[in-house]
């Protein structure tokens, strides 16, 4: 007698394999001062072409001089943010006193790593003060490469906004242009300029930019609106 | 790899007040490797008329080959020049026929209408489907960087000595973030009764 | 059949150099009903004789005058069924021309382009030239055409011109009564009256046609509209 098998052979292997990472767009945009930083992001979430929230701030206050832009795949974002928040606490814990963004910096770039096989599916930026008080922009690559810059764009229209940054903050290709030090009211002007624009070309950016400016004070918030369609 | 970005290569366009600018890069390469520093990819059609074709450089080349000829047997039969619109419904019509098979460019029309004395300009993808526009177009490689440029620099209504600044500030910056485009430009500015041609300088890397 | 391999072009030189066939294509024309034309300072006219050998026909059913693009009508003297594939072509090729160039095709483009097509019938194997000549009217670039294009393939623009049956003594007609600055209406009236020197019985709005085309582009006047200006004919 012959055995039934349901369902042998009568579909591929492959249909209906789990896909582990999904990209829920975003952008972040940070900014590095002589003695602050400016981080941005949009409060878009996206799945393909449908929107999930408007109001979602990609901005993660990690202590009172360090914040962390985290975009791309949501869930991953939001396990990363997560431990990355016990570890500070671990550390404030154990050395009773606030983790250096610098420090902040390579822990993020070492938990990235340690996922060098099935990675984070992120974009991050962390921007905030460094141990003199300096404005210090770290960007990163899903596998924990960091970089330290004056100024970054990082997400799904970072394409769009890093030659803007090239020319306006690192004053690239002008010829007649004076390296003064950034202002703040200029690095928050061209970072909602900078969403403005990527909001016009880009589904994956919009509805609201969240701004937060960090100095010796402390953090200050501000939200500015971005068109919602 | 894209067909479409197998030699790089870029072009934008911009509309002023009363005038209108296209600009190509100038490099000319083979996936990594450049070839040559110093290939146009914005093409004179008329005094007044000019069509970039940025894209797969021997469609660029065959194209505008077979537009020439196109262009020529239409002055020549009707005894008068082409303006900027019948070119780009020609070019249209030209692209749609290879619809199954098609040329590898993305042709940006930049001119002067000499009949409603405005500036023309549009441009359509590698099938023929046209967009007219009063802002910008632009084709190529580092075409998400040049919309992140323009949407910052363009604005309504510019003279065409700003006009100039912003279109070059945009390309470059753009073309500097995208390794197979760049190697300088060429810009040329359409007025009613003058065109300006000027080369720029730009990081040869 | 090894003859057929060699059925040449009816139209063929005559050792004295003429193509009779052509010429015989003029006297169809010649014999056939005549059609008037004008050019205004702000428009054209044509006019031809659509009359009807009895009194049982069904008026304003077949026309003569024709509209071929928004901006071009035409019309005809000598065979009808000839004119009606010339029509038929005019139309397309005045299409193809705006679906190339997204442009209404100029007048004199259309001219040459259906000269171009008569002039085939003229040198082709197994056919014969058109028996018609044409009348064309149109408006563009802001101001009036007025084209007549032959059997032979031959064109010309007119300010004033007639063809077909009687056309000299039209053209004689027209030479006395025609001036540049004629306004469109004047130019009807003057059509009108070119086809009544010929005229064999009464003129009625139903045994004439009259095309107008001016920037609003070609239209065929309706009956009504004609007989408001034979009102105004003795």
């Amino acid at each position: 007698m012959a055995v039934v098998e349901p369902f042998a052979g009568s579909r591929p292997m492959e249909a209906n394999r789990f896909s582990p990472y999904s990209d829920n767009g975003g952008t972040v945009v940070a900014i590095a001062g002589e003695d602050f930083s400016v981080i941005g992001s949009d409060t878009r979430l996206t799945v393909g072409y449908a929107i999930n929230t408007r109001e979602q701030s990609k901005l993660f206050r990690l202590s009172d001089k360090t914040v962390l832009g985290s975009c791309g795949c949501w869930c991953d974002v939001l396990t990363l943010t997560r431990v990355l928040t016990a570890r500070l606490q671990m550390y404030n814990h154990e050395h009773q006193k606030v983790m250096s963004t610098p420090a902040v910096a390579q822990l993020l770039s070492t938990m990235l790593y340690y996922k060098r096989f099935f990675p984070y599916y992120v974009s991050n930026i962390l921007a905030g003060l460094d141990a003199e008080g300096k404005g210090a922009v770290y960007h990163y690559d899903p596998v924990g490469h960091y970089e330290r810059n004056h100024y970054y764009a990082g997400g799904a229209s970072s394409a769009l906004l890093q030659p803007f940054l090239d020319n306006q903050v690192g004053l690239k290709n002008m010829t007649n242009a004076t390296k003064e030090p950034i202002t703040r009211e200029r690095a928050v002007a061209i970072i909602k300029d900078a969403f403005i624009s990527a909001a016009e070309r880009e589904i994956h950016t919009g509805d609201a930019v969240m701004i937060s400016i960090i100095d010796k004070n402390g953090i200050k918030e501000e939200r500015f609106s971005l068109r919602k369609d | 790899m894209s067909i479409m970005e197998y030699n790089g290569g870029c072009v934008l366009a911009m509309r002023g007040k009363d005038c209108v600018a296209i600009a190509s890069d100038l490099r000319f390469g083979v996936q990594g490797m450049t070839i040559a520093t110093n290939y146009e990819k914005v093409f004179e059609i008329g005094p007044q008329l000019f069509v970039g074709l940025p894209g797969l450089a021997t469609d660029t080349e065959t194209v505008l080959q077979r537009l020439k000829l196109r262009v020529n047997l239409y002055e020549l039969k009707e005894g008068r020049k082409m303006q900027p619109a019948v070119l780009t419904a020609m070019i249209a019509n030209m692209l749609y026929e290879r619809r199954f098979g098609p040329y590898f460019v993305e042709p940006i029309i930049a001119g002067w209408d000499t009949k409603k004395q405005q500036p023309f300009l549009a441009n359509m993808d590698l099938i023929g489907c046209i967009t007219v526009t009063d802002e910008f177009a632009l084709a190529g490689t580092c075409g998400e960087q040049m919309y992140g440029m323009s949407e910052a620099l363009w604005q309504p209504d510019l003279e065409p000595e700003e006009l100039f600044e912003s279109i070059s500030q945009a390309m470059m910056n753009a073309f500097d973030r995208d390794a197979v485009s760049g190697m300088g430009a060429v810009v040329h500015i359409i007025e009613k009764d003058k065109v300006t041609t000027r080369r720029i300088k730009t990081r040869m890397d | 059949m090894a003859s057929e391999r060699y059925s040449f072009s009816l139209t063929t030189f005559s050792p004295s150099g003429k193509l009779v066939q052509i010429e015989y294509a003029l006297a169809a024309v010649a014999s056939g009903a005549p059609s008037v034309g004008i050019k205004a300072a702000n428009g054209v006219v044509l006019a031809t004789e659509n009359k009807h050998k009895s009194i049982l026909y069904e008026e304003h059913s077949v026309n003569k005058v024709e509209m071929v693009t928004n901006h071009i009508g035409m019309v005809y003297s000598g065979m009808g069924p000839d004119y009606r594939l010339l029509v038929k072509r005019a139309r397309k090729m005045a299409q193809q021309y705006q679906l190339m160039y997204n442009e209404p095709i100029p007048t004199a483009q259309l001219v040459q382009r259906i000269a171009m097509v008569m002039q085939e019938y003229t040198q082709s194997g197994g056919v014969r030239p058109f028996g018609v000549s044409l009348l064309i009217a149109g408006w563009d670039n802001d101001r009036p055409y007025l084209f007549q294009c032959d059997p032979s393939g031959a064109y010309f623009a007119w300010k004033a011109t007639a063809m077909g049956k009687n056309f000299i003594n039209g053209k004689t007609f027209l030479e006395k009564r025609y001036s540049e600055d004629l306004e469109l209406d004047d130019a009807v009236h003057t059509a009108i009256l070119t086809l009544k020197e010929s005229f064999e019985g009464q003129i009625t709005a139903d045994n004439i046609e009259v095309g107008i085309c001016d920037a609003n582009g070609f239209k065929r006047l309706d009956a009504g509209t004609v007989k408001d200006y034979l009102a105004n004919i003795p």
